[in-house]
């Protein structure tokens, strides 16, 4: 976490104002000289574009040979000149720009996702806090929302929860919220493994649980859980399947997201190799959500 | 009911590349979207792309949620494919780096058309040509 926000303390943000039929050269330029990436800003009622990019504080960027390559390609008829400026800003500005902006949400009538300082709603059987960072699982993303759904219809009280990608922890503090014996959540994410110890605190969780920075290797020899959830990615998903399948126990049920429509086939015919045939599927947009049940 | 539009965010950032760091969480986080949602969503969607530099265009609804589209590679990236270029030249007055058919020079347009603000594909050449110009990269007559 120290090391994370160390690299992400300040930058500078350099833009570039061109017209726009200089807009890709200069992208270019910029790409291959200073960023992998960058943001454009399309000025209203006029045709220029602002182009920004960012560079480490503690880079002493040299923009010589990017304001003489602008010069050398505007044309001149070009209606304003090319402006380059340059201004330091903070990682904060922009989390705290989206912490702010925040609103609740709800997932069904039932399920009601807010920030600690957002009204109460006291008629939501489940009410979910989160402390607004920059870990995934707000509840606003298909995939969370359809974990949501089926955790409220299909965990039961009891069941050990295993939670795999577990981002800013939504998913179990709903299984907390059902009843759930024991909650690991897991994540390679320093930000979310924080994030989630958090939002456990704001909620409360009366389950005994672990929080751990990581991946599978985490719980490998734990014993088989009821209900184990991977809302990750396909690679990861098809990579943990076989692992996936032994953690979950008889009975229980294995929660795949974080795919999409058209990963379908691969995902039935990887189930299928591994005995797995009793599972539903559920998409919202193009986001694909399996609810495998092992007999 | 349609959602109602906040604004949008253009950004050009690597297939399979994105993360938290500028220019996503600056961009995104003003705006209010959650930056590991889109990444998760950006990355899984053009995970096959090999790196290559997209385009994309985020849709910011006012209740904070969003969709996005993503767009061919921006025609230089294309130019330097078509003219097996690591790079363009960075004084393209004066050093030329590379040569490209006018063939390849409509392959790329025809590829951009439904990017580029053209009226037709003879159009999209000359926007294509200027790039290429502006790289050091000669069209072949």
């Amino acid at each position: 976490m120290k090391k994370l926000e160390k690299e992400l303390t300040a930058f500078i943000e350099v833009s570039v104002t061109v017209d726009l039929i200089l807009v890709d050269p200069v992208c270019d330029f910029i790409i291959e000289n200073h960023a992998s990436g960058l943001v454009l800003e399309d000025e209203q009622d006029s045709k220029r574009t602002t182009i920004k990019f960012y560079l480490a504080d503690d880079a002493t960027p040299d923009l010589e040979p990017l304001a003489a390559y602008v010069k050398q390609i505007s044309p001149k008829a070009v209606s304003e000149p090319p402006m380059i400026n340059s201004k330091k800003v903070t990682n904060v500005e922009w989390e705290e720009q989206y912490r702010v902006s925040v609103e609740p949400i709800r997932i069904e009538p039932d399920i009601v996702i807010r920030a600690p300082w957002h009204e109460s709603s006291p008629e939501a059987q489940y009410e979910i806090l989160l402390e607004p960072r920059m870990a995934f699982g707000t509840g606003r993303h298909e995939t969370t929302r359809t974990c949501l759904k089926v955790i409220a219809q299909r965990f039961r009280k009891g069941w050990r929860f295993l939670d795999l990608g577990c981002g800013s922890g939504i998913l179990s503090i709903l299984a907390d919220k059902k009843g759930a014996a024991f909650i690991k959540a897991i994540d390679y994410d320093v930000v979310a493994v924080d994030n989630c110890r958090g939002n456990f605190r704001l909620n409360d969780i009366g389950a005994p649980f672990d929080v751990l920075f990581g991946s599978i290797e985490k719980c490998l020899q734990d014993p088989p859980y009821e209900f184990v959830c991977a809302n990750i990615i396909k690679k990861t998903i098809l990579d943990m399947l076989p692992r996936l399948e032994s953690l979950t126990a008889d009975g229980g049920v294995l929660l795949l997201a974080g795919l999409l429509q058209r990963d379908e086939s691969e995902l039935c015919a990887r189930l299928a190799e591994l005995g797995l045939n009793r599972f539903s599927t559920t998409l919202d947009n193009e986001w694909l959500t399996f609810v495998v049940e092992k007999a | 009911m349609a959602k109602k539009i906040d604004g949008f965010i253009k950004l050009q950032i690597p297939a399979g590349g994105a993360n938290p760091a500028p220019p996503i969480g600056p961009a995104l986080g003003q705006r209010g979207v959650n930056i590991m949602e889109f990444c998760k969503a950006f990355n899984e969607r053009t995970k096959t792309g090999g790196g290559i530099l997209t385009p994309v265009i985020i849709t910011v609804y006012k209740d904070k949620s969003f969709t996005f589209e993503t767009k061919t590679p921006p025609a230089s990236t294309l130019l330097k494919k078509a003219a097996k270029l690591a790079k363009g030249s960075g004084v393209p007055n004066k050093e030329k780096v590379g040569r490209v058919t006018r063939a390849q020079v409509r392959e790329i347009a025809e590829t951009k058309m439904e990017d580029l603000n053209a009226s037709s594909v003879e159009t999209a050449m000359l926007m294509v040509e200027g790039t290429a110009r502006s790289m050091g990269i000669e069209v072949d007559a």
